[in-house]
């Protein structure tokens, strides 16, 4: 590892904010639900790395890993509701656009 | 080296997935870019996030995804986004020497990972957030009430469902009436 250019957290601290950048776009220029909660692992990803090169940066990784832990499990029940009512709109309503789901009314 | 072109690769499987116009494809580069980032935590020290990152995001989250996408039924319908696809690549490479240039000017210590501090994971997740345990099991209740009442059925649905042989029950308008 000692070869490695990015072994290090500021390298991961900025990897970490790309792919933040990257969930952000795809939250807000993708119309499709289903694609938007995709942004929305990917900013998740960047997250827990950002996480990661902090608790790196301090000397508390044990700490930063149990947040992260925390973060995944939530994140795996957020995953779970999301798309259950994903399918859920996509049954009532035929359509994961959220432009036509905006204009729907009643 | 291969901590180098792990992180590229990572960056690279994210971007696929993004940019990717149907979602199927996303959704299995995003898996394999957990995979990829389940390495880089391992390569980190930082296990138990491997792990969980590796079974609970590689697998769980991504068989929901496929399984929400086949119950969409949109595997191929093509998604658009309100940009253009030559907009996104100057505005990626700007904002990526942007984060560069900032993170690099930020006035912090020298180092990789060498102070990794004297708690072990398990001292940190029983010992200290013993209470946040008790949380994540509350989370985790939530989302299966939430599902439940997502998709249970209406009550007027129940009771057409449950077969010819109840007919004669009460609760049936039309029996009611005959009577």
């Amino acid at each position: 590892m000692d070869n490695s250019l990015l072994y290090n957290w500021q390298s991961l601290l900025a990897v970490g904010i790309i792919i933040l950048g990257l969930g952000v776009y795809a939250i807000v220029f993708f119309r499709n639900l289903v694609k938007i909660f995709l942004g929305l692992e990917v900013f998740s990803k960047g997250i827990a790395l950002i996480f990661l090169a902090a608790g790196s940066a301090n000397g508390k990784l044990a700490l930063a890993q149990s947040f992260v832990v925390t973060y995944i499990v939530i994140e795996a029940v957020l995953a779970t509701v999301a798309l259950s009512l994903i399918v859920h709109t996509y049954q009532n309503y035929g359509t994961l656009d959220i432009r036509k789901l905006s204009k729907l009314k009643g | 080296m291969i901590f180098d072109f792990l992180v590229i690769s990572l960056i690279i499987m994210l971007t696929v997935a993004i940019l990717s116009r149907s979602l199927l494809p996303a959704a299995i580069f995003l898996a394999f870019s957990s995979i990829v980032a389940s390495v880089i935590f391992f390569l980190m020290q930082a296990m138990w996030v491997g792990i969980f990152e590796i079974t609970i995001v590689a697998g769980l989250i991504t068989v929901l995804f496929i399984s929400a996408i086949s119950l969409t039924k949109d595997l191929k319908e093509e998604v658009e986004s309100d940009t253009p696809l030559y907009l996104f690549w100057p505005v990626f490479i700007s904002f990526v020497f942007f984060v560069i240039w900032g993170v690099s000017s930020l006035a912090m210590p020298e180092g990789s990972f060498a102070h990794l501090g004297p708690d072990t994971f398990k001292q940190v997740l029983w010992g200290e957030r013993k209470a946040d345990i008790i949380g994540q099991i509350a989370i985790i209740l939530v989302g299966i009430f939430g599902i439940a009442a997502f998709f249970r059925k209406p009550l007027h649905q129940a009771s057409e469902a449950s077969g010819p042989g109840d007919n004669a029950s009460p609760t049936t308008p039309t029996t009611s009436e005959e009577e």
